[in-house]
């Protein structure tokens, strides 16, 4: 069996790491071409805007329509930084990316929790009052009057000659692509990623906090942007608060969903395309807003991923015509061999406490509006025990799923280990040792089927953000163990040959299995599988659960299994309970349960 | 005291003015869940376009304003048909970002066809209609809050057609609604062309007492949307009495609230509701949604 290897792993594939070697060339170039200086320099700064944005839109899917106010932070920032204290960029970039860092948490502590639409129009609120108080706040604004900035320096030594601004501005950009490039490759990428594709999962699986990780990118894109407008402060040199207005800020968002919203390639991509094209075709400038509306339109129409995704398709495209992309066949689940969950980092974690714990439910309701979906429900499952959960459809099996994990709001009592959970959110029962499967699929459709079981592994990494931006040893080190160990669990489904697919090419069988690989990759204590098998054919259904409950019985692992199938359930559960109509019919040994007649009558009806 | 009272018929009008163009983005928003940030742009569209009728093709002000209302409908099929049906669906941010691009595009195409100078479009009628308790009210006024109510009413009826029907039900459950044979294409070219056309409606009539230049509608736009924000995006009902709240602190801070804050003050409410009752102020909370 092929199985890739780390090198060719997709998420390095993110760094992009030719654009930041196309950011240093420019460097050699920019003097050859010194007469577009301020379009270059423009640019750039739109750029770095956008590599901030690469992480808040383009992988976490949060629209902000408020960069103007953090660009605006960095402007001045600069302006001031250099004209009353004499402070060189390296200083103004710093204070830049803090200042901005802050406005962004103070403007994104509220409006984050919103999310959404509602987060967009917000920000466009925010980004008007924003430039309002840029005018009041004269000291630092100069008003309506304006500010210039000092010549630029760094480090000490002049850098104001012809060419150099648009050269600084490379290196920065260079730099910071390159900062970002490391954070999408490793655990930030695929945790922003996991929050937008679906946070349920990222919550109830991998434990990932959504609100501080979506308040904690916004404050970074805050900050990014922030040192694009000390950039843009340092290329036209005098601005006022007019320059900072709405437009600024959707036209900054718009130039990064041009270039292509996933990448940093898309980020100097649509800076390019937006800011260099009209200084070449200076005859078009008048229909400049018609060309890029249109463009725009045609990109959101067929290539959502912008100028690069649709240049990107097309190598893509060709191969897939020539056969190099080979079609995704079913794999057998037979003969596959059973190791230990993970052996390195996962045994580690899962030995530090007990193994298989129990989990007792007490009197716990659910009721949406006047409907009681679950209703004052009982029942205890014992360490290490393969406990059945049944029921007709509609019976509130999955509502009941959904408030022993904390994503609907329940009353009563759960009990983790006899730790009391009811007060915990959703992260912080999956953090005790909690792991789930959704019956309708929950995975992170745009990555890999390896990355979606790493993100299952989120907990297992201790690299800190700044080992990560800098790529540190230590970060390759981690990455290299916790991809080794997600290949080690995808093994145990069969799936390590198609490790570095997309999730979303794999057929629905095969997408189902990727769920149970993340639901164990990190050793969960209590194990719990909503319909793990429905969908698919009744023999493969009871291979896969079959296996499931092989891999957990060997690791120790509690399981709550939902099922209909009941010669499933009486197959592998030691116990099982009953729920009709949001309420615990009964419960006991799999045998005598299913012949019980209030059991059957539920199940198809009283029998006349 | 005739200052209040003349503070609170200004607040009226204007507040039916926020009041409908927050109509026309709730609309869209009930159906599609977007907000069409072109609305404000599309709207002073048809203002321009009324005052070609009315400048360059010389038709009477009534006839002019008449005649741009089909020229925006038929705009307002191909802006849907070219820019939100094939997004229908992919989720919110494609067609948001579709509206962007129209909005865009249309800045730019109004200022090259009719150009970026102020026109003077005079209102058809002009002076005082009468006065009461010492507050003189302009003729043109009454148009506008006229206008408005009698847009309300036509709504209102569309609602309540079997049209509206539809609507309603594509707004509840799309899936269940394409389920029942209720077509999603006939729903939003019916919810786009209605919007952008009484949009379009509130363009014109204001265009009078605004500078007739690109952009003429942005500030109308943001306080509508602050309006339709107000009433939760939800209802007429909530749209109308969120514009007329919005026009009310927008009036009366224009006149009592210090510089600095004035225009952000209506803002202000816009962000406070959004993070205290994201459902808006007239709107009962929904039970929870199940995961």
């Amino acid at each position: 069996m092929k199985r890739p290897s780390l090198d060719r792993h997709a998420a390095l594939q993110r760094r992009d790491l030719l654009t930041i070697v196309l950011a240093v060339a420019g460097w050699f170039i920019i003097p050859t071409i010194s007469s577009y200086e301020l379009a270059i320099t423009l640019a750039l700064s739109y750029a770095i805007v956008g590599l901030g944005l690469v992480l808040l839109f383009g992988t976490a899917g949060q629209l902000s329509l408020g960069s103007a106010i953090f660009f605006a932070a960095g402007t001045f920032t600069a302006s001031n930084l250099s004209t009353r204290l004499g402070w060189g960029l390296e200083l103004q970039i710093v204070f830049a990316f803090i200042i901005g860092f802050a406005v962004g948490i103070i403007v994104g502590l509220p409006s984050v929790r919103v999310g959404g639409l509602s987060l967009a129009i917000s920000t466009f609120a925010l980004s008007f009052a924003g430039q309002q108080l840029l005018f009041e706040w004269g000291y630092v604004s100069g008003g309506g009057a304006g500010v210039g900035i000092a010549p630029l320096q760094v480090f000490g030594m002049d850098f104001s000659a012809r060419g150099r601004i648009a050269q600084t501005a490379t290196v920065v950009f260079a730099i910071l692509a390159w900062m970002v490039s490391n954070l999408l490759a490793s655990r930030t990428g695929r945790v922003l990623n996991a929050v937008r594709t679906s946070e349920v999962a990222a919550s109830a699986v991998a434990a990932i906090e959504v609100k501080r990780t979506k308040l904690w990118v916004f404050g970074m894109a805050a900050g990014i942007a922030a040192i694009g407008g000390a950039i843009y402060m340092h290329a036209i040199k005098y601005v006022n608060p007019e320059n900072f207005d709405i437009n600024l800020s959707i036209a900054l968002i718009l130039t990064l969903i041009i270039g292509g919203s996933n990448r940093i390639s898309g980020a100097i991509v649509g800076a390019l395309f937006v800011r260099g094209l009209p200084e070449l075709f200076r005859g078009l400038q008048r229909y400049e807003g018609v060309i890029y509306g249109s463009i725009l339109l045609l990109l959101v129409l067929y290539s959502p991923t912008g100028v690069v995704g649709a240049l990107r398709s097309v190598p893509r495209f060709v191969r897939a015509k020539l056969g190099k992309i080979p079609a995704v066949d079913s794999v057998s689940l037979e003969n596959l061999e059973l190791a230990p969950i993970g052996t390195r980092r996962v045994s580690v974690a899962a030995q530090s406490g007990a193994m298989g714990v129990s989990l007792v439910v007490d009197n716990v309701s659910v009721r949406f509006g006047g409907l009681a979906a679950v209703d004052g429900v009982s029942f205890s499952v014992k360490p290490a025990e393969v406990f059945g959960l049944i029921g007709p459809n509609g019976a509130g099996k999955t509502t009941m799923f959904n408030a022993i994990c904390g994503v609907v709001k329940s009353t009563g009592s759960v009990k983790f280990d006899g730790v009391e959970m009811s007060a915990m959110n959703v992260e912080a029962r999956s953090r005790l040792g909690l792991s789930r499967t959704f019956q309708n699929l929950s995975l992170h459709s745009d990555r890999t089927v390896v990355e979606n079981v790493m993100i299952g592994m989120n907990r297992l990494i201790d690299y800190g953000t700044v080992a990560e931006v800098l790529r540190l040893p230590k970060v390759r080190r981690v990455e290299k163990e916790i991809y080794d160990e997600a290949m080690e669990t995808l093994g145990l489904v069969g799936l390590q040959q198609y490790a570095d697919r997309l999730v979303s090419d794999l057929p629905y069988g095969l997408q189902k299995r990727v769920e149970i690989a993340r639901a164990v990759s990190w050793h969960p204590k209590v194990l719990m599988l909503d319909e793990p098998a429905a969908g698919i054919p009744s023999a493969e259904a009871d291979r896969i659960i079959g296996r499931t409950i092989e891999i957990a019985r060997q690791a120790g692992i509690t399981v709550v299994l939902i099922e209909h199938n009941m010669e499933v359930v009486a197959k592998y559960a030691e116990r099982v309970a009953v729920l009709t109509h949001g309420r615990l019919l009964t419960e006991g040994l799999p045998g005598d349960v299913l012949k019980n007649p209030a059991v059957i009558e539920a199940y198809l009806g009283a029998e006349d | 005291m005739a200052e209040i009272f003349q503070l609170l018929l200004v607040s009226v009008e204007s507040g039916l003015v926020y009041g409908m163009v927050a109509v026309a983005l709730t609309i869209i928003y009930k159906t599609a869940r977007v907000l069409n940030f072109a609305q404000g742009t599309l709207a002073s569209a048809s203002g321009f376009i009324a005052h070609w009728f009315y400048a360059n093709a010389g038709l009477p002000w009534v006839l002019a304003a008449l005649a741009a209302l089909p020229t925006t409908f038929v705009l307002a099929l191909i802006i849907e048909r070219v820019a939100v049906r094939r997004l229908l669906r992919r989720g919110f941010f494609p067609i948001v970002v579709a509206t962007l691009a129209v909005d865009e595009f249309f800045v730019n195409g109004i200022e090259i066809v009719f150009g970026a100078d102020a026109l003077v479009f005079p209102p058809a009628i002009s002076g005082v209609a009468f006065t009461v308790a010492g507050v003189q009210i302009n003729k043109w006024s009454l148009v506008i809050a006229g206008t408005a109510l009698v847009l309300l009413s036509v709504v209102a009826v569309i609602i309540r057609s079997n049209l509206g029907l539809a609507m309603r039900a594509f707004a509840d459950d799309q899936d269940a609604a394409r389920l029942m044979g209720i077509s999603d294409a006939t729903v939003s070219r019916a919810t786009w062309t209605l919007s952008i056309t009484v949009g379009g409606v509130i363009g014109i009539v204001l265009a009078p007492i605004l500078f007739l230049q690109t952009g003429y509608m942005a500030n109308t736009f943001v306080l509508a949307l602050a309006a339709a924000v107000l009433g939760g995006f939800n209802s007429i009902g909530g749209a109308v009495l969120g514009g007329l709240l919005i026009g009310t602190v927008d009036v009366f801070a224009i006149r009592y609230a210090p510089a600095a804050i004035q225009a952000s003050l209506p803002l202000a409410a816009v962000l406070l509701i959004l993070l205290l009752k994201p459902s808006g102020l007239f709107t009962r909370t929904k039970s929870a949604e199940r995961v």
